[in-house]
């Protein structure tokens, strides 16, 4: 972390493809809790799975943010639960992703 | 800008954000269908090779049989194999990424029948370069970059692979 801005690499695929795994991730922490909203890719703390990437489903009435994945075999909202605004650490800015361009040709 | 991330990612060991998925995650693998056309190509050499005898004794009439059923067998393997990837493994957002997927499974579809109809070396071969290039979308949908070699065996043709080391 240098200056609120980090970089971190990611593992999985569950963010796949805005994320695909083994891209790099630039994060922010130039954010207000009460500014965040739902589709906010944000790099989270979380009691149980330790440090995840993961996109806001909702935003409950009590304040408790829910996660969600982007592939269909992410870990569910429901495991994952709700949790505090402090668990979010950053919030996302831009992705590097590999570049992987298609070499063969049909014939 | 990602190689230049990535290098600087050996100097400074970027901590790690989890995207995992439900544990265990869904195996898919064309390796299948590639080895399966592989097989089908060999099998098209030794019918040709029984082709060109005069006669044959009643050991090598088994032996076409075999060679024929197990030709079948293979096509129909690598059917299935594509179909479980295509149908079960691509989702909107790899459809998205690569559109012409469900044109290519197809024409593997057809293509796999044609080297099943014949004892035909060219249609395998045209087989093998369509399961190649479904090998290689599937692997770019993960972000894993592959390369081209000959596989180390008879026929000896080109097999696209992931690049799994680090």
């Amino acid at each position: 972390m240098m200056l609120g801005i980090s970089i971190n690499r990611v593992q999985g695929h569950s963010m796949s493809p805005a994320l695909p795994d083994n891209s790099y991730a630039i994060f922010h922490r130039f954010f207000r809790v009460q500014n965040l909203k739902v589709k906010d890719v944000v790099k989270v703390e979380h009691p149980k799975f330790g440090l995840l990437v993961k996109r806001i489903k909702f935003i409950d009435r009590n304040g408790f943010i829910w996660l969600e994945g982007l592939d269909p075999h992410s870990i569910s909202s429901m495991e994952m639960g709700p949790i505090k605004s402090q668990h979010i650490l950053a919030k996302l800015a831009k992705v590097f992703a590999p570049v992987i361009q298609i070499k063969t040709q049909l014939q | 800008m990602h190689t230049l991330i990535k290098k600087l990612d050996t100097l400074f060991k970027f901590s790690t954000v989890k995207a995992h998925c439900d544990i265990p995650c869904k195996i898919y693998d064309p390796s299948e269908a590639q080895i399966a056309v592989l097989t089908m190509i060999r099998l098209v050499d030794l019918l040709n090779e029984l082709s060109e005898k005069e006669s044959l004794s009643i050991n090598q009439k088994a032996q076409f049989t075999r060679l024929i059923m197990q030709k079948e067998e293979h096509g129909l393997k690598v059917k299935e194999a594509i179909r479980v990837i295509w149908g079960d493994y691509f989702k909107q957002p790899q459809f998205d990424q690569f559109p012409e997927i469900h044109e290519l499974s197809h024409s593997i579809m057809l293509a796999a029948s044609s080297a099943k109809q014949h004892v035909d070396k060219a249609a395998c071969l045209n087989l093998l370069n369509k399961v190649n290039h479904f090998a290689e979308i599937f692997w770019a949908t993960k972000g894993i970059e592959t390369y081209t070699a000959t596989c180390p065996y008879p026929p000896s043709q080109p097999v696209i692979y992931p690049k799994l080391s680090v």
